[in-house]
């Protein structure tokens, strides 16, 4: 346990040096990363410790880029004067956090929708969300919102603007880093042990009182306004929202960095999100259309061989000196 | 007015059979292997690029209705051996996997024939007379062809020796195994079934849609609503999910924009989850 | 004469667990041998590795000579074992002609009216489902499905657990008739001792996974003492 703290130290302080070594335009692009890897955490909590594996999380990602956009831009009804980035990074969270709290309610009560169904809603969600919003004119319809400006330190808007690149990638860093040690505690801590009580087995721990239910919604909740949060950030930075970032494409990209990089493990798929979206920006040009194909057949594999995802083995060699068991 | 309802009704009709067509397969292989297949819809794009390759070799519809499903259940088969076969009792891990398989597929005919869509012919072009309206005799033949599929697979299931040795290994595997029935072959026989089935539903519907990489998942997604709706685990449930999802979907889709028709079924699956929990979710059971 | 079915050093168990630690055992076709002994040394266990439902580590299992260790169980019951499971097993929700027929299907067998019968309460009942019939004509059901098959032996696991003791006497009368009209070979795991010893031409008693005792027919009568000795708790 100490080793592995360790070795989580070792991570977050090489990602907090690593942009005194490498070019400007690469810093922001990280920066970006960042925000996926934030995303990717999001779905580590839902899928590796609630067992909901959510086929559709791009849902509140692209909820919470849109939220932030239409915030900044000045687009809410009745809050024109008010394009405050503060608004729009709590509006980023508490939108996305509603609707998985109104999808808990239907999806999770009663026998509630086990593993595939959920996973098939969920996607049927984003799917469905994508249409919608190309067809919205509010939302700019297919070719989205051009323009969101950056994050404003101001209340109102104003203030110093967070537009320099390496600023902008410590403060990304600095959140995902805030909600990593957040969610290792909360994970640590007697509610933690009960949302992983829900994925070992959710009829024995209701036989013992808790309200699985409850703990599902709460969770997913939970990892919805995380998601919304880097969709938000992620707006922020790349100034620009498309029905893109809420549908089925991202949804599917966020799964394969958290199964790759390791869905048991939040810190394994942050660097999963970091790494293979790094990857790719380097042989995307190179493999093309064959990235995509590889990294479909590499899921395959991990699914049948390598559950625990390559990142998650990585670290755990590194920390204990030795393959991990499997569960 | 009643040209107008006669239409309406045989467009929902029309999409309703369309959906049990593609979901058939779905079903059977969930009913009897207990794997939520998300690469079906793929599958049902290998249909749709089977008649592709047909008539662009010169081949006629007829051949690729006959090749196409066969071709399909081969992969089919091939993904049981090489795949599938290591999922069993590994609910989620088996949906992931199959997804996987998907976006494998899918990737695999953009690199060889393009993300562009492409067209291909209906065996006729003949337009019926209905009460006044025009009606394509091809999308009678498609309904035709998901009436026998449907009929063929109740025949199969519940009046051969092949079916009752499938409901038997469905209801207990290790004794229909000591009483001499080949279980394992009866699983890569149901998953290239099933294959099979989507590649027809492929080549079948192809000529009226837009043959495109992304076409696999515009109807996968009615298709597990229909059996999520029915009721998983048998085949009257994606005949009853079908009519139920496929009707509202082409009923609201005539009076509102096909977009909130696919809201409203869907609300309306979430709906029916909510409100009846026993019947439509109480068979999801792992295998084993 | 050679022995229809020969086991020699069988091994096996569930995980790392080895709950069967060498079993040597015979069956001549005709002949009816029981496997006794308490509860937990491996009486079912050995069934079902015989079956091939668990799978043997070790050890030979030899119908007519041919070789079945390591097949899958539907190859062993096509080379002519029958299964009669513990609890039945029989397939609820089918009818007892289903279920019949699915006795037969794995072997290419169709369903013949000699089976039926045998059983004339299976006779009358054929369209019903299988699950409203009573114990003893379900376990009846299961002997019959397993019949369906053809066999040359046939594994019966405790048949006469929780039918009413009026039907246990009709119940080792059809298995005598089995085994003397069809020569076919029966191999018993019993826990009543009486039926047992009536029936059995040979008594097998299992300790710790390994057959400890063996007693031939002849010798019964003496070695009734020493059996209870070892079956007692």
């Amino acid at each position: 346990m100490k080793r592995q703290r360790l070795v989580q130290g070792f991570v977050w302080a090489g990602l907090a040096l690593l942009p005194l070594f490498i070019g400007e335009w690469q810093v922001l692009q990280l920066a970006q990363f960042l925000t996926y890897g934030l995303f990717a955490m999001s779905l580590a909590l839902a899928w590796g410790r609630l067992g909901l594996l959510s086929f559709g999380q791009a849902l509140f990602f692209g909820l919470g880029a849109y939220a932030m956009a239409l915030a900044t831009m000045g687009r809410l009804p009745g809050l024109e004067a008010w394009p405050s980035s503060w608004l729009g990074l709590a509006l980023a969270c508490l939108v996305p956090w509603s609707v998985a709290q109104l999808l808990g309610f239907f999806l999770f009560h009663g026998r509630g929708l086990r593993g595939a169904y959920f996973g098939i809603t969920m996607l049927a969600l984003a799917v469905l969300a994508e249409r919608l919003t190309q067809g919205a004119g509010w939302l700019g319809g297919l070719n989205g919102l051009i323009g969101v400006p950056p994050l404003a330190l101001g209340l109102d808007g104003g203030g110093p603007v967070l537009f320099d690149a390496l600023p902008t990638y410590w403060v990304m860093l600095g959140v995902a880093f805030a909600v990593f040690v957040g969610l290792e505690a909360l994970l640590a801590s007697s509610r933690g042990l009960a949302m992983t009580a829900v994925r070992e087995n959710e009829d024995r721990l209701g036989y013992l009182g808790y309200d699985v239910a409850a703990i599902k919604r709460h969770g997913f909740a939970l990892s919805a306004a995380i998601a919304g949060l880097a969709g938000g950030l992620f707006a922020s930075q790349f100034g620009f929202v498309s029905p893109k970032l809420i549908g089925f494409g991202l949804s599917a990209e966020v799964l394969i960095w958290t199964a790759l990089g390791g869905r048991e493990m939040l810190l394994a798929a942050f660097l999963g999100a970091l790494l293979l979206s790094w990857t790719e920006t380097v042989l995307a040009g190179l493999l093309g259309a064959y990235w995509l194909l590889a990294l479909a057949g590499l899921l395959v594999l991990s699914v049948l061989f390598f559950e625990r995802g390559f990142v998650a083995g990585i670290l755990t060699f590194i920390a204990e000196g030795r393959r991990p068991g499997r569960r | 007015m009643g040209a107008d309802l006669v239409l309406a009704l045989l467009d929902a009709a029309n999409f309703v059979l369309a959906i049990i067509l593609v979901a058939m397969g779905l079903m059977v292989v969930f009913g009897m292997m207990r794997i939520i297949n998300m690469a079906h819809g793929e599958l049902f794009l290998l249909g749709a690029y089977a008649l592709l390759v047909v008539q662009g070799l010169g081949g006629s519809f007829w051949l690729a209705l006959v090749l196409g499903p066969l071709a399909v259940g081969l992969v089919g088969w091939l993904l049981e051996v090489l795949v599938i076969r290591h999922l069993y009792g590994r609910v989620l891990d088996s949906i992931l996997a199959t997804w996987g398989l998907s976006l494998l597929i899918r990737q695999a005919v953009i690199l060889w024939f393009g993300p562009q869509s492409k067209v291909v012919a209906a065996p006729f072009d003949l337009r019926l007379d209905i009460m006044g309206q025009p009606f394509p005799a091809y999308r009678l033949f498609i309904m035709a062809v998901s009436l026998i599929v449907i009929l063929f697979c109740f025949w199969l299931f519940h009046r051969t020796r092949l079916g009752l040795a499938a409901r038997a290994t469905i209801a207990d595997r290790a004794t229909a195994e000591a009483m001499g029935i080949d279980s394992r072959g009866l699983d890569r026989l149901t998953f290239a079934f099933g294959a099979g089935l989507a590649g027809l539903a492929g080549v079948v519907m192809a000529p009226l849609l837009s043959v495109d990489p992304q076409m696999g998942l515009g109807f996968l997604i009615p298709a597990f609503l229909a059996i999520l709706t029915g009721g998983a685990g048998e085949l009257m449930g994606v005949v009853t999910g079908g009519v139920v999802v496929g009707g509202s979907q082409s009923l609201v889709a005539r009076v509102a924009s096909p977009a909130v028709a696919e809201l409203v079924v869907l609300g309306l699956a979430i709906l029916v989850i909510r409100l009846l929990p026993n019947g439509l979710v109480g068979h999801f059971r792992q295998r084993r | 004469m050679a022995a229809l079915l020969e086991v020699r050093g069988l091994v096996a168990g569930y995980g790392g667990a080895r709950i069967l630690d060498g079993v040597d055992l015979a069956v001549e076709a005709g002949g009816i041998t029981c496997l006794l002994g308490r509860n937990g040394t491996g009486k079912t266990t050995t069934l079902k590795a015989l079956m091939g439902l668990l799978p043997a580590t070790a050890g030979s299992i030899r119908l007519g000579g041919q070789e079945l260790a390591g097949l899958p169980a539907h190859r062993i019951a096509r080379a002519g074992i029958g299964w009669v499971p513990q609890g039945r097993s029989i397939f609820a929700g089918f009818s007892v002609e289903e279920n019949l027929v699915i006795g037969g299907l794995g072997h290419g067998a169709r369903l013949d009216d000699g089976l039926l019968e045998r059983f004339p309460v299976l006779a009358e009942r054929r369209r019903q489902d299988a699950s409203t019939l009573s114990g003893g004509e379900q376990q009846q059901l299961a002997i019959a499905r397993a019949l369906a098959g053809r066999p040359r032996l046939l594994l019966l696991d405790e048949p006469t657990e929780g039918i009413q003791p009026s039907l246990v006497d009709r119940l080792a009368e059809t298995l005598a008739g089995i085994a003397r009209e069809d020569g076919i070979g029966l191999l018993l795991v019993e826990q009543n001792l009486d039926l047992a010893l009536g029936l059995a031409d040979r008594v097998l008693v299992m300790e710790k996974g390994r057959i400890e005792y063996v007693v031939e027919a002849a010798g019964l009568a003496d070695a009734l003492p020493a059996l209870e000795a070892r079956l007692s708790i």
